[in-house]
């Protein structure tokens, strides 16, 4: 047995797994971010801050664009993120009045329970509820 | 040589945390309740978690916080549902997997398919912790089965 290990160049068996480890953690790192941007000094580089109920809301996006005075599209990658989630997605419209703010794009919604990728989102305001569109996967931080 | 193979037996250990995950999947989409505290799936929805793996076309999961993490506590499953336990497939209507008590309960056409037997019946309770089935059949009595474990 133990001349069968001293065959095994155990060195390269440990550099391996600790290799294939570092590529795991880092395609799979659940605690990833977006990078902001808060260059807020023009429409181009969108960034603003609510004071909402629940804490301040982030909002930046590529591009703000106002259609009417309760209804702003955010052209580009937008970012929604407050002290409970993070949601990122691309050319999403706020509708002030329903308080619904929604996309049709790729979007990826990370809390503290995990991440969640959907084909688009619907989030109530006044429900305090959020449908994440088509297909959907919810990976938890249970384990 | 020792502590080289200690460090291997370590790192794959730390394989098989990092792939055992809890997961909802749903084709029609997912409904994040932060309220009440839940998930609804709606679609062919695909829900795993350490014990069981279930697929239904409606799912309903509880959670709850538990050193800053989430834990599925409770989840109701409707239509067409299929749970998977060890090499155990429980198949009903409908279905509600309790975490806490260990204890999944499936209503409806329900069936144990596993290598060694079929049974069927209308109402299943399956013990997770003490490794019982019990199955109810309406107007007949019921059947209740122990698996005894060699310790």
């Amino acid at each position: 047995m133990s001349n069968f290990l001293k065959k095994i160049n155990l060195n390269l068996i440990i550099l391996l797994l600790l290799l294939s480890q570092f590529i795991i953690f880092f395609f799979n790192s659940s605690t990833e971010r977006a990078t902001f941007n808060y260059r807020s000094d023009s429409l181009e580089k969108f960034t603003t801050m609510i004071l909402g109920e629940k804490g301040v809301d982030v909002i930046t996006a590529d591009k703000m664009i106002k259609i009417k005075d309760d209804k702003t599209l955010l052209i580009g990658n937008t970012s929604l993120k407050n002290n409970e989630y993070e949601i990122s997605s691309k050319n999403v419209t706020v509708d002030s009045q329903n308080k619904i703010t929604s996309s049709s794009h790729k979007t990826q919604t990370i809390n503290d329970q995990g991440t969640l990728k959907s084909e688009g989102f619907e989030y109530d305001q006044n429900k305090d509820i959020i449908k994440f569109k088509g297909e959907s996967e919810f990976y938890s931080n249970e384990n | 040589m020792r502590i080289k193979i200690s460090l291997i037996f370590f790192l794959l250990l730390n394989y098989s945390v990092s792939f055992a995950e809890s997961y909802i999947k749903a084709s029609n989409g997912i409904t994040w309740d932060k309220n009440n505290m839940t998930y609804s799936a709606e679609g062919d929805v695909e829900f795993q978690n350490d014990e069981i793996k279930a697929y239904a076309n409606k799912i309903k999961a509880f959670y709850n916080i538990e050193n800053e993490k989430e834990v599925f506590e409770i989840v109701n499953l409707d239509t067409d549902v299929k749970i998977y336990y060890n090499d155990e497939i429980f198949s009903s209507n409908s279905a509600t997997y309790n975490k806490l008590s260990s204890l999944i309960t499936l209503y409806g056409d329900v069936s144990i398919v596993s290598p060694k037997r079929y049974l069927s019946g209308d109402e299943l309770i399956v013990d997770l912790q003490n490794n019982t089935r019990t199955l109810k059949t309406i107007e007949e009595d019921s059947l209740a089965e122990a698996f005894i474990k060699d310790e």
